[in-house]
């Protein structure tokens, strides 16, 4: 079942088409990469699914809902969390705290009940706390709860936006570029752990990745996008080898002058 | 070099012509030798001496020549200034550059002395301060604290002399201060000398292995324990005049927790946060007036939980448009909306429910069980109350769910939505609880004074608590307290220096910036101080020998 | 992040927000339009009256104007307000009174009125210029990389210590400009009686706009200051010295807004410490109004916010029946700047900043 749907999505900035027309079904539990050239609309489409964008025609349905022209927090609610291109963490926030912002929506505590120091409010707030750092725990960074997000290195900051947005217990991850600058071995832990959060959370992802080898290796389903619409998608092996593909990565005269040797 | 002493030359014409020096020219920090006014050109000599230095990036002999050069030319350009005066009269155009200051600057001397004079006593001072610079910092650093602590007690004379009055303390008093005037040059000497000797031994004990030193938690308990005493007995031992500051100090604060709920946890930069002041204010003086613009004649305490009410759905009635604007524009519309408020109660149009310029008057204190509160020192206490209440529920909630949310806000407010922060329910709590707080502050207020005019909620209030925010440590509360204490307290309690209030005010705020825009006192470090006690006491042990763990910068 | 001006609605359906909002709006316009009716059919004010208002707002738009380009300009280059931009305004005329009072006192002005205003005019905008260039070099430049809340509150303290800097130096009181006699009196502009200061103002305000407005589009220099605005960078990557820039475009706004002042002291005759905060924070709103980072946007701006508050009070105020209308001018002055910041912060011109990146 697919649980991600766009038919038809159009999204323009003045007189500059992002993307045009664009069909996209991402099924349940798949880990559904969207690859393609800078400029071809990938970010553009995350941030249409995630509200942060209206798309100017066309749908998004999500889970059976419609959700295009919902707010941003009315579609975390409904299930689907996202990391970002640079790393946009709350850097002046401790790393728990990062993550415990992430379970805002799972708890109920109120102003009223914090200044009151109910018990329930403190019941809540011992749970949270403890649910935060085995989240921290469960991306590689124990131990790392009090250090302030923008003291960490590179690596730990994105596996802490990796616990804050599984913090909010999303159906769907977008995932932006979460290889970006790490070397093969963190590369292979990154692998690994995104096949972890499908098999043993059933979180379905969908991954831009500029990484080929990761995209390979780890898509159920790759669609390729160029100048905003989908030139390409299949199978990893199929998308590989579809001459459409390597046009628009690599440039037509190019894999003349390859193919002649 | 002599750029530099050109730059320091112009700094003291600057103080001169201002008229700060003369105003400080009437305090004396050793009585009849020298006075603060003397002692402010001699900083500004010294400083010249210590950026010449610093500048230079010679041998010793170089930077010491590099500061004794810059301190010549401070000392030429004030001679200078001095030979002007006598060639013509400055006050047409400088109107504080009267007799008296050329008396000081040039010694009573005729002015061709005075100059050469001036150049000779800005070198030695020039010298000095590059000799300062050189130095090790650990030699200099005692100085400093001495030189701070002996002037601390030449600007807070008067407050020390009324501590001091008791009988039983005369021998002190005799031996700090002459009869009538300032202090004793044994007195500033002493003090010197004895803060000097504690900074030093404490910097010498924070090298050796094993501080000796409490552990955190018992450091918070014990200046806790201070703190409160000295609230309960300021006003007592400072008189009604530093009662009156203290509720000043009080008001500030509480507007100070309120403000930083929206701008310190929230970053919500609002510059019209007085207009919630004069809203407690005004429905305080409404609803408990006697005179003619009471509408009720309600007690202060059936009053307070309205202007509390009110003032909040104040602050969410002019949070909601202004939801979707960030940062200077925020401040910028905040500040139009304060204005406006302000101008609408001053009206003519509106007089007969606001009193227009006049306000409304005639608002009687408080009672309780038959006991009135009828001086600042009564005030003192609630106002002390109404802070400690205050000042707990802003803790309560910065460390909660909601207080999370708005720090979410503050450092992202996109990614803080895409995580399933509802800002418009975020974001108008935060107006409408600050602006709250700002209401209770209002109040006291009201009956302080005993009457509310739209005077005194301008701009210049708002500004003052965002300043005071800023200074102390953004989204600290210890912070709001420390910078209450240090912008409002400190220049209430230096009266003279009035119209220069606000000159080192502005050039304070730039100065923090500069130098150290995190605040006094920032929350992060102490929240992380905070953990470091309830969750791992182990850490103490591992402290590296010979590091401090605060700033030692 | 991103300018403060540019905004996403903050829910996409109508939900309370939205319809507050809308009521305000509805608010304004009814109070606007029930006002005019009222006046117009009162009858209060002749003809003449209402051209006397018109070319008052003119001139007081002018000065605005001219105060809104120093402003505009910073914000484009730097993304900050000037805060201390009103002071740079007061400190030249203020400044400049010390040449004036002498050159009225020996009769110098009398006898070279056009001479006398010139020189004050370049003193005052030298001056200014000298205090724009102090701030930056002082203030503003140590803290270009500085998250956004710093610059702001160094620009209120440089605000604060150059009022009272000025009130130290030369006194609390205020300070009377002479009067010029060429200016007194009115002229007969097309069968309309026109008073010869303010017509005076007007032009030499259009003047120095136009003159300004060629400087940026037409120079060199110009180019290179709108390219400083557009990306500081890919600026700095093509040669042009990016500090160097920087001051002079405080330069510029700080010499024209010292003109201004001069302009001011004709109309208001009056020159004071304080004198910069509320012309600062009109002509702020003139900058926003037109599209702040627009030069135009600024001039347009600054001339349409001193007619509407010339004008506004007897116009919509006065019908309302409200006693002693123009105690509330600035309220409406407030209330447009309000509802640009709210409704349209991109000015009447738009601004020319770069969309958010997502």
């Amino acid at each position: 079942m697919a649980i991600l749907v766009t038919r038809r999505m159009t999204k323009r900035f003045g007189g500059l088409v992002a993307i045009r027309a664009l069909d996209l079904e991402v099924e349940e539990r798949a880990i559904h990469s969207v690859i393609g050239p800078n400029g071809a609309g990938k970010t553009t489409l995350f941030n249409c699914v995630t509200g942060f964008y209206r798309p100017d025609e066309g749908e998004i349905w999500f889970a059976g809902q419609r959700v295009d022209g919902l707010r941003p927090d009315e579609i975390a609610h409904l299930g689907i969390a996202r990391t970002y291109q640079n790393i946009r963490l709350f850097a002046n926030m401790t790393a728990l705290e990062n993550v415990l912002v992430g379970l805002h929506m799972h708890l109920r505590s109120t102003w009223v009940g914090a200044v009151l120091a109910s018990p329930a409010v403190r019941r809540e707030e011992r749970w949270a706390h403890a649910e935060a750092r085995r989240l921290l725990e469960f991306v590689g960074l124990a131990g790392r709860g009090d250090l302030l997000a923008r003291n960490l290195p590179y690596g730990e900051q994105r596996k802490l936006e990796l616990a804050r947005a599984l913090a909010t217990r999303p159906k769907l991850l977008l995932l932006d570029e979460p290889t970006a600058g790490m070397n093969p071995a963190e590369t292979a832990e990154m692998i690994q752990f995104i096949r972890r959060l499908r098999d043993e959370l059933g979180i379905t992802i969908l991954l831009i990745e500029h990484h080929m080898r990761v995209v390979m290796t780890i898509s159920d389903r790759v669609t390729v996008l160029d100048y905003g619409e989908k030139i390409s998608e299949g199978t990893p092996e199929q998308v590989q080898n579809d001459p459409r593909v390597i046009e628009a990565y690599l440039g037509t005269r190019k894999v003349k002058a390859e193919a002649l040797g | 070099m002599w750029r530099v002493g050109l730059v320091f030359g112009a700094v003291a014409w600057f103080v001169s012509l201002a008229g700060l020096v003369e105003a400080l020219h009437g305090r004396w920090v050793v009585d009849g030798v020298l006075s603060a006014g003397q002692v402010l050109l001699l900083a500004v000599l010294l400083a010249s001496g210590w950026t010449a230095a610093r500048r230079s990036s010679a041998s010793l002999v170089g930077r010491l020549w590099a500061g004794l050069l810059a301190g010549a030319t401070v000392g030429f350009c004030v001679g200078l200034l001095a030979w002007l005066r006598s060639l013509v009269d400055l006050r047409t155009m400088f109107v504080n550059a009267s007799p008296a200051l050329f008396q000081l600057l040039s010694g009573g001397r005729p002015a061709r002395v005075a100059w050469a004079a001036a150049v000779a006593v800005g070198a030695g001072v020039g010298l000095a301060g590059a000799a300062g610079a050189c130095a090790p910092a650990r030699a200099v650093r005692p100085l400093l604290v001495g030189a701070a602590a002996a002037l601390s007690l030449a600007l807070f004379q008067e407050l020390v002399l009324l501590v001091l009055q008791p009988e039983p303390l005369a021998p002190v008093r005799d031996w700090l201060f002459v009869a009538g005037g300032g202090p004793t040059a044994q007195g500033i000497a002493a003090v010197f000398a004895f803060s000097a000797a504690l900074a030093a031994l404490r910097q010498a004990s924070r090298g050796r292995a094993g501080r000796v030193a409490l552990p955190p938690r018992a450091q918070r308990v014990l200046w806790s324990v201070v703190g409160v005493l000295l609230l309960a007995a300021l006003p007592i031992a400072g008189g009604p005049f530093v009662a009156q500051v203290l509720v000043i100090v009080g008001l500030y604060t509480l507007m100070g927790l309120g403000l930083n709920l929206e701008v310190g946890l929230a970053g919500l930069l609002d510059l019209g946060f007085v207009a919630f002041f004069a809203i407690g204010a005004y429905t305080v003086g409404l609803l408990t007036s006697v005179g003619e613009h009471g509408i009720a004649h309600w007690s202060f305490w059936a009053a307070v939980p309205v202007a509390v009410l009110v003032s909040l759905i104040a602050g969410v009635i002019l949070g909601i448009p202004v939801l979707g604007i960030r940062g200077d524009y925020l401040a910028i519309a905040t500040l139009g909306f304060g204005e406006i408020v302000r101008l609408l109660v001053l009206s003519d149009a509106l007089r007969p429910w606001f009193g227009g310029s006049q306000g409304v008057l005639a608002i009687p204190k408080p009672v309780l069980a038959g006991f009135e509160f009828s001086g600042p020192q009564h005030l003192y206490y609630l106002t002390v109350v109404a802070s400690a209440v205050v000042a707990y529920v802003a803790w309560r909630l910065q460390d909660s769910r909601l207080g999370r949310a708005w720090m979410a806000i503050r450092e992202d407010e996109d990614v803080a939505e895409a995580l399933g922060i509802n800002l418009v329910s975020v974001k108008l709590l935060a107006y409408g609880l600050g602006a709250a707080f700002a209401g209770v502050g209002g109040a006291i207020f009201a009956v302080m004074v005993g009457s509310v005019f739209p005077h005194s909620f301008q701009l210049l209030i708002s500004i003052q608590v965002l300043a005071l925010i800023i200074v102390g440590g953004m989204g600290s509360i210890p912070g709001v307290i420390v910078g209450s204490a240090v912008l409002i307290g400190l220049p209430e309690l230096l009266r003279e220096f009035g119209e220069f209030r606000f000159l080192v005010y502005g050039a304070v705020l730039v100065a923090m910036m500069l130098l150290r825009p995190e605040g006094l006192l920032p929350a992060a470090a102490q929240r992380r101080e905070l953990r470091a006690v309830e969750e791992e006491p182990v850490e103490l042990a591992r402290t590296p020998v010979g590091a401090a763990t605060e700033g030692g910068a | 992040m991103a300018a403060g001006a540019l905004r996403r609605p903050v829910a996409r359906r109508l939900n309370f927000v939205d319809a507050f909002l809308w009521g305000f709006r509805l608010a304004v316009i009814v109070v606007v339009v029930w006002g005019t009716v009222g006046t117009l059919r009162l009858g209060r004010y002749t003809g003449e009256q209402w051209v006397d208002f018109v070319v008052f707002g003119l001139a007081q738009g002018g000065i605005y104007a001219l105060i809104a380009l120093g402003y505009t300009m910073v914000y484009g280059i730097l993304r900050m307000i000037n805060f201390a931009h009103g002071e740079v305004f007061m400190s030249g005329a203020y400044t400049a009174y010390f040449v004036a009072a002498p050159l009225a006192a020996s009769g110098f002005l009398d006898r070279h009125p056009i001479l006398s205003l010139l020189l004050l005019v370049a003193v005052a905008a030298a001056v200014s210029m000298g205090v724009a260039v102090l701030v930056e070099r002082v203030a503003y430049r140590p803290l270009r990389r500085a998250p956004r809340l710093v610059p702001l509150i160094t620009a209120i303290g440089a605000s604060f210590f150059l009022q009272y800097a000025f009130r130290g130096l030369y006194g609390s009181g205020f300070k009377a400009y002479p009067e010029f006699q060429l200016f007194k009196g009115e002229w007969q502009i097309l069968g309309i009686g026109v008073l010869r200061t303010q017509a005076v103002v007007l032009a030499s305000a259009a003047v120095l706009m136009f003159a300004l407005y060629q400087f940026v589009m037409r120079t060199k220099v110009g180019k290179a200051m709108r390219a400083v605005a557009e990306d500081k960078d890919a600026a700095a990557l093509m040669g042009i010295d990016v500090d160097r820039i920087i001051v002079l475009t405080f330069a510029i706004g700080g010499a024209a807004a010292g003109a201004a002042g001069i302009l001011y002291a004709l109309v208001f005759k009056q020159v004071h410490f304080f004198m910069g905060f509320v012309p600062g924070i009109k002509a702020f709103t003139s900058a926003v109004l037109g599209g702040i980072g627009n030069i135009p946007g600024a001039m347009l701006g600054g001339l349409f916010l001193g007619v509407v508050e010339s004008v506004g009070p007897a116009l919509f105020l006065d019908g309302l029946g409200i006693v002693a209308p123009y105690q509330l001018k600035d309220v409406i002055a407030f209330t447009m700047l309000v509802m640009v910041l709210i409704f349209r912060p991109q000015g009447i011109l738009g601004e020319r900043l770069a969309a958010k990146r997502a």
